[in-house]
């Protein structure tokens, strides 16, 4: 899990750098087509990451549960 | 044969007694046992000699007549003065008595009294000695005789109680002036073995003479010196001897003293299953705690901290997405619309556009004319305009602004 959180925290800084070349508004158009996919792309891998992180924290609390 | 029946009989006896005057208003001295007052008031006893006894009624109104309600007390020498009487219907026979003067106690009851004071103050028979008698015992001591009804009545009871029970007879005369020193050995011995977890010591029933020896100061300082716990179980229910005051604990009888001493197994194995049971749901109960404890801990501090992050973080995801979404459209609106101006200008630059206003283009051999300087008079040249076009002769050239034309 340390693994895929550290690329987590890669993927989440390019998206925020994407974001902030979008907000600058000097980006050409095929480099605003380019990056807005790039953009995408990397929001659904991030929260594809944290809903598998999610997923795994909820079935720690359920084990706790059924422990009781 | 006169064959009488047993009414007859009876109904004889009671007129041969009756008829006796020396039965009549008798004084009789002896000391009073069992007595017992009834709820209805009347007093019954039993006064007795070294050898003999007899049972004494005395009717409520004369115990209240004669103001001798608190009179009757065990071991109390006495003189009555009574009839006799028979009971024709039952065939038993008693004294009614109609007065009694108190004498003094026998000298067996002073003695014993007097013994029981000087022991209790020295401390023989105080609670804080006591020791508990073992649940569960292995080895039983008895120190009694080996012929009397105690071992009888002991192994019987327990027989049915605990067969694994074992015991140890410490055999001792249980009557007699030289009895109590060798009872007193008896239970030292008892008190020594190592097998020993518990000392029975007694005997049957007897007359207080008899159980004397159980009132002896060696046998109580036996017992009181015993580190083993020591039950006692000298004669009937009613029979009191100091050896029962300084016993741990007192058996009424010797089949009591034997329940006391050896409980039953099912009781044992009931007692043993509580027990377990309860740790059991103790352990279980506590456990369950610590569980919900440690799962609230965890949830609160831990697990609930760890979704909210990342909730958050995916809502930080889902704006971001969204603010890429605005950028870009926003983007590509503003394209469009420099797009659509930059469109409006060229339109605007198209010269059909002025010559719909009135203005013309002016050709000269298919070049267009921007100066006057390139015309001279009497060159053809045709004008354009929005609806078509004029070919027409130059008559005159006048530079800076006023030209004539001549159609």
């Amino acid at each position: 899990m340390a693994a895929s959180l550290k690329s987590y925290e890669k993927k989440y800084k390019a998206l925020e750098d994407i974001v902030r070349q979008l907000d600058d508004g000097e980006l050409s158009m095929s480099e605003l087509l380019n990056q807005y996919k790039k953009g995408l792309t990397l929001v659904k891998e991030c929260a594809d990451m944290l809903d598998s992180v999610e997923g795994e924290i909820q079935q720690i609390i359920e084990e706790v549960r059924i422990g009781e | 044969m006169n064959i009488l029946s047993i009414t007859q009989l009876n109904n004889l006896i009671k007129r041969t007694i009756d008829r006796e005057y020396l039965l009549k208003n008798v004084y009789v001295s002896g000391t009073i046992i069992n007595a017992k007052r009834h709820s209805s008031g009347h007093v019954y006893f039993t006064l007795k000699d070294e050898e003999s006894s007899i049972d004494v009624t005395m009717w409520s109104s004369t115990v209240q007549s004669k103001g001798l309600a608190n009179s009757f007390q065990n071991g109390l020498l006495v003189t009555i003065k009574a009839s006799v009487n028979f009971y024709n219907k039952m065939g038993r026979l008693n004294l009614i008595a109609t007065d009694m003067q108190v004498g003094s106690k026998s000298p067996l009851q002073l003695e014993f009294d007097a013994l029981q004071r000087e022991l209790a103050a020295l401390g023989y028979f105080d609670d804080a000695h006591k020791q508990p008698i073992p649940v569960l015992s292995s080895c039983i001591g008895i120190v009694t005789s080996p012929t009397g009804a105690v071992i009888h009545d002991i192994l019987h009871i327990s027989e049915h109680r605990n067969p694994l029970m074992q015991f140890k007879l410490f055999s001792v005369p249980v009557q007699g002036s030289t009895a109590g020193p060798i009872i007193a050995k008896g239970i030292e011995a008892a008190d020594k073995d190592p097998d020993v977890d518990v000392i029975i010591v007694g005997r049957g029933g007897g007359s207080m003479e008899d159980l004397w020896c159980f009132n002896d100061r060696v046998v109580i300082e036996a017992i009181y010196n015993s580190s083993t716990p020591i039950i006692s179980a000298v004669g009937h229910e009613t029979d009191y001897t100091l050896a029962d005051y300084a016993a741990d604990i007192r058996g009424a009888t010797p089949s009591h003293a034997a329940e006391i001493a050896v409980l039953p197994l099912a009781t044992l194995q009931q007692n043993l299953q509580q027990k377990f049971d309860y740790i059991q749901y103790v352990m279980s109960q506590t456990l369950q705690q610590k569980r919900i404890e440690l799962s609230t801990i965890f949830n609160r501090r831990l697990g609930f901290p760890a979704l909210q992050l990342i909730h958050k973080q995916n809502s930080l995801l889902q704006s971001y997405k969204e603010k890429m979404q605005t950028l870009t459209s926003q983007r590509l609106q503003q394209e469009k619309h420099k797009l659509s101006l930059i469109t409006q200008e060229l339109s605007l630059q198209n010269p059909l556009h002025l010559m719909v206003k009135g203005y013309s283009k002016i050709e000269k051999e298919g070049n267009v004319v921007k100066s006057v300087q390139y015309l001279a008079k009497g060159d053809s040249f045709s004008i354009s305009l929005s609806d078509g076009s004029i070919h027409a002769v130059v008559e005159e050239v006048l530079p800076n602004g006023s030209i004539t034309e001549k159609l």
